[in-house]
């Protein structure tokens, strides 16, 4: 569904990435793990449609097209969702008025028929309990005055509501302890099936213990040097990612 | 300097209402002394220095006619659906026909030149209580008189025909809100509305003044002075709303006074007007009072607004909070000046003002002067301005969850300025006036 070819990218003039293949299909768990300043956010970044970037070579495909010329808004409507390391406050916009308007617009873009505000509440109060969350997140403005935990929930419930058909997690975990951790992971592992794709971006292996991965890559300076299964995360949590770096410099 | 400035003054028919009233001769020649002594304002003095008026000194204005609006009109002008009280003034002129029966028990509500002239009150069995709410009105105009008023006021006080009279009973609970319906109908008419509202001692309202244009009106002045007494423990709401069409200049002076232990809130709504002036002055008289002075500019084309406010925290143990926000888009211009006195005596005063603006187009400009002058050394006071346009990290953040870049712009612009209408504390109104922003920003609701 997914699939980043060489994909090069800079930042004003510096090149972040340096050459990106990676292919998710649906019903995959797929990680990636890097150090700090390997490229991990600029990859969601890029993904999601943010301004800023210049992609240098490469491609990415969705479903077979190009979506490197979509705004940010035709890739949601496509079924792309980015949970944001640094979810953004939003006063004076209601949680539900801006899930309806995200719903509805999507709707419109796809050319279905809008939901009206009935079906809506019933499908927003559905969500809500798949995820054990609290019907005063919707009276309250968008992320404003809320806790790490509360923002990082908030995103899971978006997906949740918005039904991505690939959402990308950028370090999700970033800020969380256990417990809230823990909430993120179920929300994850509750919309896990067969036709969704997931690319969970995290610095840490402790995430994966409870959203576990089909497959894990490592990600320096610019490029994907190693991929693996779930066990690959276990050997960085023991070692940390010196071996690796080792490994690269020794095969180079 | 005689000619020109004496000219302008006697632009609304000022031989003709100069003897209305045989009580308020003394009081209304010196007014017309002052506005005739004052030259015109020009960009050169500070106090109007961004606020061009030349359209203002050289058009002809006239009184204009009382006729032809309907019912119809008072409705689309009016802020409505909720339960009110509206009186309706056409060209300055009060219409009794368009407007609500007056009659209420939590409050006096009278034309103001019924509650002025002697034998003309509506209730002529109660003219000895009209009498002696009267004796303050004379008095009070005095406390407005040894302000330094600038020569629209004395302008207004020397020429106004009509205007309200409000007096919210002690201890009275008014629900229903109060709106008063300014109207400017035809070409080149301009008029002077003359308000005078009295919160008595516990009691409890809103009221309101719309200031709007009816048809085919073309160029048009309103200039509307405002005198309130907020007395002792009373809690008065008081919105203004100015959606005239982009041909109207508007100038108001609305002066407050507060006394100890009230809460008085003013919310200044600017939606429409080509030239508009608000200038705000609340003293602060008595301790432990609480002040709220909150606007929205939401403006476009080459409409105008310049807000001035000045707070005078004269006791000590008050609060006051202000904010102004201002949405500019194409070549609008608005100025903020807000003035912050804490006097000396005037101790632990806990003084908070913001004014943020956000421009919409590179032509739009904000002038912004946040002046807080202190004289006491044991107060909290701030006072911030911001500048800028639509952050991008919230624009793309609606965008990634699928909202089309312009309709998430619109919803943010929309976000910006109504976190000042949400403190409304009257449902209706504050729905109302959401559903205004809304429309005019094409949100989709």
């Amino acid at each position: 569904m997914l699939e980043i070819q060489n994909l090069h990218a800079k930042v004003e003039d510096k090149e972040i990435l340096k050459g990106i293949n990676l292919t998710v299909n649906p019903g995959q768990i797929h990680a990636i793990m890097g150090p700090n300043g390997s490229g991990k956010s600029t990859l969601a970044n890029i993904i999601a449609g943010k301004d800023g970037y210049e992609v240098t070579a490469g491609d990415i495909l969705f479903e077979g097209e190009s979506i490197l010329e979509m705004a940010p808004d035709e890739r949601a409507a496509v079924g792309i969702f980015l949970a944001f390391q640094y979810p953004v406050e939003i006063p004076g916009v209601s949680n539900t008025y801006f899930l309806r308007s995200a719903v509805n617009a999507i709707r419109r873009a796809r050319e279905e028929k809008e939901m009206d505000s009935l079906s809506f509440m019933n499908m927003i109060k559905e969500k809500l309990n798949l995820l054990h969350l609290d019907n005063d997140l919707l009276k309250r403005s968008v992320n404003e005055g809320f806790s790490g935990g509360e923002k990082k929930r908030n995103e899971i419930f978006q997906m949740a509501v918005l039904e991505p058909k690939l959402a990308v997690l950028d370090e999700t975990d970033s800020g969380l302890d256990i417990d809230a951790l823990r909430v993120v992971a179920d929300g994850v592992n509750a919309l896990r099936d067969q036709d969704r794709g997931f690319l969970v971006i995290t610095h840490y292996q402790r995430l994966l213990n409870y959203i576990v991965p089909d497959f894990v890559h490592i990600l320096m300076d610019g490029k994907i040097v190693k991929s693996g299964g779930k066990e690959l995360a276990l050997q960085l949590e023991e070692k940390g990612y010196g071996w690796i770096e080792e490994e690269v410099l020794a095969k180079a | 300097m005689s000619s020109p400035t004496a000219e302008k003054t006697m632009m609304f028919g000022l031989e003709a209402t100069h003897d209305r009233f045989p009580s308020l001769i003394a009081l209304r020649t010196k007014a017309l002394e002052i506005a005739n002594g004052a030259s015109f304002p020009t960009r050169k003095d500070e106090e109007w220095r961004y606020t061009p008026l030349n359209l203002l000194r050289d058009s002809a204005w006239t009184p204009g006619n009382h006729a032809g609006v309907t019912a119809a009109d008072v409705a689309s002008a009016a802020l409505g659906d909720f339960d009110q009280i509206i009186l309706v003034f056409v060209n300055g002129a009060f219409s009794a026909e368009l407007s609500s029966p007056l009659e209420n028990e939590a409050i006096e509500i009278l034309p103001l030149s019924s509650a002025i002239s002697d034998g003309k009150a509506p209730r002529l069995g109660e003219l000895a209580a009209v009498e002696e709410s009267f004796s303050p009105v004379a008095a009070h105009f005095g406390v407005l008189k040894k302000q330094a008023m600038h020569q629209f006021a004395a302008l207004n006080t020397a020429s106004f025909t009509d205007g309200a009279f409000l007096r919210l009973k002690k201890n009275q609970v008014v629900d229903r809100p109060i709106q008063l319906l300014f109207l400017s109908q035809g070409a080149n008419v301009g008029n002077c509305a003359r308000v005078y509202v009295v919160a008595e001692e516990g009691s409890k309202g809103t009221i309101m003044e719309t200031y709007a244009s009816v048809g085919k009106t073309t160029q048009s002045f309103s200039n509307a002075v405002v005198e309130v007494f907020v007395e002792p423990n009373a809690f008065l709401e008081h919105v203004k709303l100015l959606k005239e069409n982009d041909r109207a200049t508007h100038i108001g002076l609305t002066e407050v006074h507060q006394s100890a232990d009230c809460t008085y809130k003013n919310y200044c709504i600017n939606f429409g007007g080509l030239t508009t002036r608000n200038d705000l002055n609340v003293n602060v008289n008595g301790q432990n009072a609480h002040t709220r002075l909150d606007g929205v500019v939401c403006l476009d084309k080459e409409q105008h607004v310049d807000n001035h406010t000045r707070l005078d925290h004269a006791q000590p143990n008050c609060e006051s909070y202000e904010v102004y926000k201002h949405l500019l888009d194409d070549s609008a211009t608005a100025v903020f000046n807000g003035k912050i006195f804490v006097h000396q005596d005037a101790q632990k005063t806990d003084a908070k003002q913001t004014n943020k603006a956000i421009l919409l187009s590179n032509k739009a400009t904000m002038n912004t002067k946040p002046q807080l002058e202190i004289f006491a050394d044991d107060v909290k006071c701030t006072h911030g301005a911001t500048v800028g346009a639509l952050e991008s990290s919230m624009e793309f953040y609606l965008q990634s969850r699928g909202i089309p870049a312009q309709e998430a712009r619109a919803i943010l612009v929309y976000a910006f300025a109504a976190e000042v209408i949400e403190l409304i504390g009257h449902e209706g109104i504050r729905t109302e006036l959401s559903k205004m922003l809304f429309t005019k920003l094409g949100v989709k609701q």
